[in-house]
């Protein structure tokens, strides 16, 4: 195969691999619920409200500031997920707890 | 063949490409402000991290500083047309990065950039008005098959936008009441925000940015697409918040509407008459204002030999516009013109609507009519040299 007709080729299929993720990612997001990343979900939907509270070793439960700890929030952000993974490691408590929107359960997460 | 194929054996006008790429690019380096707060703010102690993959680097500030830098020197180098491939190529590396170190550093906007600024890169958007090609000679024509791709992208961008909001809560008006403006000379009283028409404005928003996404295609439609984007973008940026981050998106988007402007080279003849200063001084504005070289300037005096369908009878009353499909003469030929030059080709198919149209031909008439028709030898050389 010719040095050409393999760049003409090569750019062929990175022409539709771009196509296709442009269309296909927020074609199957508007499936699902709003707002998603690389889906063009602008001011689609009321982002929810999160929010988290401390426990200290003694069970007094303290709301925590989610602005002061998050550089940005998002809504596309799985909050309970982020603060599973990291809120122990940015607050003293023996416990923390999140709740990603009015309507969610809240979530306990025990710190090590 | 393939329809890549297609695209591959033709060519686009490169300046409007190249203008797109100087406006786009100053809306992505006024984000590098908003997107270093976020950085610098990340890379401080106490804030939570959030990264897609744990492989994913810390965010420090001397990485914040690194990242900041980059985006600010290739922007730069980038608008102005300097080392412009390799300077796309740096800069859509470094808006990736940064969009995909940390889930709270995304923004639609700043994907949308790291797009843009690889679209820009592949579609040699420095064949034009850059310093590149004061270096190398400026090219007239580019492929066609990136400049395509940047259109489907702003279609894409309008067309999910729209489809994304047809849902119960946007249709609601509860998203518009929540970011309409509550502070500023622009504020939203509350008591506009009652429910009738905040669905007025839901499902206009919804109209709006499905008719630009499917308008800027048709040829018949376009003007008025663009006029659409045009009040589209004037209404997110005044009244919705976050101004700031809108306002910039809006900067994004505009220029790129201009590849999608009907506008190769020379391809409107205006024919103006050389013995009238008042047309004299307005063929001197088209011709200072025309960055993408689309007009073609020809005197009443050169008439007979231009082969244009314009006889010089109509050339002594009013100005005259030549396009590939018909002539128009007075206001509407300034006003068709005027859809062509960067500066008023979003806002000028409005010069066609009633009472607009109306109103100006009257005014060009009377004004044709008292013209000084008076031109110093110095004025109609002046005029006759940059026409050629």
């Amino acid at each position: 195969m010719s040095g050409s007709s393999l760049r003409r080729r090569f750019l062929v299929a990175a022409v539709f691999a771009f196509l296709a993720a442009q269309v296909v990612v927020p074609a199957v997001a508007l499936f699902g619920p709003r707002p998603a990343r690389f889906s063009w979900h602008m001011y689609s939907a009321l982002p929810p409200v999160p929010e988290a509270w401390t426990v200290a070793a003694d069970g007094t439960r303290e709301q925590v500031d989610l602005g002061r700890i998050f550089a940005v929030q998002r809504a596309e952000i799985d909050y309970a997920a982020v603060v599973r993974a990291g809120l122990c490691t940015v607050v003293d408590a023996r416990a923390v707890e999140i709740r990603q929107s009015a309507d969610a359960p809240v979530e306990t997460i025990t710190c090590p | 063949m393939s329809v890549i194929d297609t695209l591959r054996g033709t060519t686009e006008p490169a300046r409007p490409l190249a203008l797109a790429r100087i406006g786009t690019t100053f809306a992505i380096l006024l984000e590098a402000r908003a997107s270093a707060d976020s950085l610098f703010r990340l890379a401080k102690p106490g804030i939570i991290r959030a990264p897609y993959v744990d492989w994913a680097p810390e965010v420090t500030e001397p990485l914040a500083w690194v990242l900041i830098g980059l985006w600010v020197i290739s922007g730069l180098a980038l608008m102005v047309g300097w080392w412009t491939r390799v300077a796309g190529a740096v800069l859509t590396a470094t808006l990736a990065s940064v969009l995909l170190l940390d889930q709270q550093l995304y923004s639609n906007h700043l994907y949308l950039m790291v797009l843009v600024a690889g679209l820009l890169t592949v579609a040699d958007s420095g064949a034009a008005i850059s310093l590149d090609a004061r270096r190398q000679g400026e090219r007239e024509t580019i492929n066609r098959w990136p400049v395509w791709l940047l259109r489907l992208q702003v279609s894409i961008v309008y067309g999910f936008a729209a489809l994304s909001k047809i849902n119960l809560t946007f249709l609601s008006g509860s998203v518009v009441a929540s970011y309409l403006r509550r502070e500023g000379p622009l504020a939203v009283p509350d008591a506009w925000r009652s429910v009738e028409p905040m669905m007025v404005l839901a499902v206009l928003a919804i109209l709006l940015e499905a008719f630009v996404a499917v308008s800027l295609w048709s040829p018949r439609w376009r003007a008025a697409g663009l006029v659409a984007a045009l009040a589209l973008h004037v209404g997110i940026s005044g009244w919705l918040s976050p101004t700031y981050q809108l306002t910039v998106f809006s900067l994004l988007m505009l220029p790129l509407l201009l590849v999608f402007l009907d506008a190769a080279p020379g391809s409107r003849v205006v024919v103006w008459d050389d013995g009238c200063g008042f047309c004299a001084t307005w063929v001197r504005w088209f011709r200072r204002l025309d960055w993408l070289h689309a007009l073609r300037f020809v005197a009443r005096s050169e008439l007979a030999t231009s082969g244009l369908p314009v006889s010089e009878e109509a050339a002594a009353r009013a100005l005259q516009l030549v396009t590939p499909r018909r002539t128009y003469a007075g206001f509407a030929a300034v006003g068709r013109a005027a859809e062509v030059l960067p500066i008023s080709f979003l806002w000028a198919p409005l010069l066609r609507m009633p009472p607009v149209a109306a109103i100006g031909e009257r005014v060009y008439a009377r004004v044709a009519a008292r013209r000084l028709c008076s031109v110093t030898p110095a004025e109609r050389q002046g005029v006759a040299t940059r026409s050629a």
